[in-house]
C-alpha cells in the first residue's frame, strides 16, 4: 500500500480525569499571563498584548466586511473539499473496480501528486488563472487530492467481501448494493477523508489567499503583514485556531463517537 | 500464466497513460506561449540544469540542509516530549489537549509571518518556521509510539539491566522506531511540501526563493522544474533511506 499511515485517525486514549481538568484550563490561564507579561517587555509591532489582541478580535466580529472575508475563506475550504472529494472518490472507485487502472492510480498518480509540492501547485494556478477564487481552490484542490485518494482506498481494501457477497446474494441491482452495502461499509472512512481535509485545508487555504487570492483571511494577513500591524495577525490566527478547536471539539469529536459505537463491529 | 498477463497488461496502461499524458501536454503547450505553458522539453533542460548549473545545485542544497536541519530538530524535540510525558499523565493532557490542539490548527503561513515578524530573515528563522510546522506530526506519531509500548517487555528490560541509557537505547527505542520512521517519512514529505513557504519570505536562497523569483519573471519552465525537482527529491530520498529504514524496523517487530 502507500507510505501514508493516516488512513483513519488514531483514536484518542481514554478521557482525562476531572483534576486534570481543571489544571489543564489553569494551564491555558498561566500561557496567557506569561503572553501578557511578555508582551509588556517588547514592542508591540513584535509581541501586542492579549488585551489589545482581543479588542481586535471583537472589532472583527462586529465589522461585517471583516466577517465577509471569513465567509469567502469557509466557502474556498468548502469548495476545495468537496471537489477533491469527488476527485479522489471517482480515482479510489476507478482503481477498485477496473483492475487494470490499479497499477497507475496506486503507485503512479496517487505517489506524484503525494510527492507534488503544495506551494507548486500554488504558483502554477498563479500562472494559469491569475490571482483569484480558481487559483486558491485549484491550489488546495490539489494538495488534498492525494489524501482523498489514500483514505477511501484504503476504506475500499478493507471492505467485507463476505458482506458484499450476502448482499448480491439478496438483490442484483447494484445501485442497490452499492447504496445499502458498499456506501455504509465506507462511512467511517470517509468521515476520516472529510476531518483531514478539513485539517489541512485551513492549513494551507491561508497560503493559497496570502500568494495566490485578492480576498479572504489569507489577503487580509498579507495587507497586516505589510503594514506591520501585528495585532491583526494575531487575531487572524487566533480566530483560525478557535474555529478549528471548535469544529473538532462540538462538530468532529461527536460525530466520531456515535460513528464509533454505530460501526463497533469486531 | 495469466497473473504475468495481468501484470504486462497493468504496466502497459499505467506507463502507456503516462505517455499520453506527456504527449498531450507537449501537443497543448505547442499552441500556447511558454510562459504560460512549457513544452516538455524545456522543462527537462531545466531540470537537468538543476544538477549541472552550480547555482541552481546550491540552491537545492540549501533547501535540502534546512528540510534535513528541521525535521532532525523537530523529532529530536518530539521524542523528549513523549519521553518526559510517559512519566507524567499531567503532561501528556497538556501536550494532546492544549499543544498538539493548538499546533494542529495553526495555519502555516501564520508561523511564516511571525518567524519574520520576530527573528528578520535568515537561515534559523527559515528553520524555525519550518520546524513549528512539523511538530505536529512528529509529536502525534512519537507519543502514539511510546503508548503502544509493551509494558512487559519493559519489565523485562529491567530485570535485565540497571543501566537506564542502556535499557532506553536497546528496548525503548527500537519498539517506538516504526512510529518515528512513519513520522520522519510523513513529516519529511510534509516539509517539502508546505513548509517550503518559510522561504517565500524574504529568503535569499533556496527552492523557495527560485520559485519567488521565476513567478516575478513569468519563467513558467523553472516554476514547473522546481515542482518536478520537489517531487524527484522527496521520491528518491523516500525509496532509498526512509523507506527502508522503516521496513527494517517493522520486520524486526514481526508486522508485515
Amino acid at each position: 500500500m502507500t507510505d501514508l499511515t493516516i488512513a483513519a485517525p488514531p483514536a484518542r486514549g481514554g478521557t482525562t480525569p476531572p483534576a486534570h481538568q481543571w489544571a489543564l484550563h489553569a494551564v491555558t490561564a498561566t500561557a496567557l499571563l506569561a503572553w501578557y507579561v511578555y508582551s509588556l517587555f517588547v514592542p508591540a509591532y513584535q509581541v501586542p498584548g492579549p488585551v489589545a489582541v482581543a479588542n481586535r478580535m471583537l472589532g472583527f466580529v462586529t465589522d461585517p466586511l471583516l466577517a465577509l472575508q471569513l465567509g469567502i475563506s469557509l466557502a474556498h475550504v468548502g469548495a476545495a473539499i468537496a471537489l477533491a472529494f469527488v476527485a479522489g472518490a471517482a480515482a479510489a472507485l476507478c482503481a477498485h473496480y477496473l483492475p487494470v487502472t490499479r497499477l497507475l492510480i496506486d503507485s503512479r498518480l496517487t505517489p506524484f501528486l503525494n510527492a507534488f509540492s503544495g506551494i507548486g501547485w500554488l504558483f502554477l494556478g498563479i500562472l494559469w488563472f491569475g490571482i483569484n477564487h480558481t487559483t486558491v481552490v485549484f491550489a488546495v484542490t490539489m494538495i488534498l487530492i492525494p489524501f482523498t485518494i489514500i483514505n477511501l482506498r484504503a476504506g475500499l481494501a478493507e471492505l467485507d467481501t463476505e458482506l458484499i457477497e450476502l448482499g448480491s446474494s439478496l438483490t442484483r441491482a447494484p445501485v442497490a448494493l452499492m447504496s445499502k452495502v458498499i456506501v455504509p461499509m465506507l462511512v467511517p472512512y470517509m468521515f476520516a477523508t472529510l476531518r483531514i481535509s478539513f485539517g489541512v485545508a485551513w492549513k494551507v487555504t491561508l497560503t493559497a489567499e496570502l500568494f495566490g487570492g485578492n480576498s479572504g483571511v489569507g489577503y487580509l494577513l498579507n495587507v497586516a503583514r505589510q503594514e506591520f500591524d501585528t495585532e491583526t495577525i494575531f487575531a487572524v490566527i487566533l480566530f483560525i485556531l478557535l474555529f478549528v478547536a471548535f469544529t473538532e471539539v462540538f462538530m468532529f469529536r461527536p460525530l466520531q463517537r456515535r460513528l464509533d459505537r454505530r460501526y463497533r463491529l469486531a | 500464466m495469466p497473473k504475468a498477463r495481468t501484470r504486462i497488461v497493468e504496466h502497459g496502461f499505467a506507463e502507456g497513460a503516462i505517455v499520453l499524458a506527456l504527449v498531450g501536454w507537449w501537443l497543448t503547450a505547442r499552441g500556447l506561449p511558454s510562459y504560460v505553458l512549457p513544452g516538455p522539453p524545456e522543462v527537462l533542460l531545466t531540470v537537468v540544469r538543476f544538477f549541472t548549473d552550480p547555482a541552481l545545485l546550491y540552491h537545492l542544497g540549501v533547501s535540502f540542509g534546512r528540510v534535513a536541519a528541521a525535521v532532525a530538530i523537530a523529532m529530536g524535540l518530539a521524542v523528549t516530549l513523549a519521553v518526559m510525558a510517559r512519566s507524567s499523565p499531567f503532561l501528556m493532557a497538556v501536550l494532546e489537549r492544549r499543544l498538539l490542539v493548538m499546533l494542529n490548527s495553526f495555519p502555516s503561513v501564520g508561523w511564516a509571518i511571525l518567524g519574520v515578524v520576530w527573528f528578520s530573515v535568515s537561515n534559523p528563522t527559515v528553520i524555525f518556521i519550518e520546524v513549528a510546522i512539523i511538530l505536529p506530526f512528529c509529536l502525534t506519531n512519537a507519543l502514539e509510539g511510546f503508548r503502544n509500548i509493551d509494558t512487559e517487555l519493559e519489565e523485562m528490560g529491567a530485570s535485565m539491566s540497571r543501566n537506564g541509557w542502556r535499557r532506553f537505547t536497546r528496548l525503548t527505542l527500537p519498539l517506538v522506531m516504526p512510529f518515528l520512521a512513519a513520522g520522519l517519512r510523513i513529516s519529511f514529505g510534509i516539509c517539502w511540501k508546505i513548509a517550503l513557504v518559510a522561504e517565500l519570505f524574504g529568503a535569499q536562497s533556496g527552492l523557495g526563493y527560485l520559485l519567488m523569483q521565476a513567478q516575478s519573471s513569468a519563467n513558467a519552465a523553472m516554476v514547473f522544474a522546481c515542482c518536478l525537482v520537489i517531487v524527484l527529491v522527496v521520491f528518491v530520498v523516500d525509496r532509498l533511506l526512509l523507506a527502508p529504514l522503516a521496513a527494517a524496523y517493522s520486520r524486526n517487530r514481526g508486522l508485515a
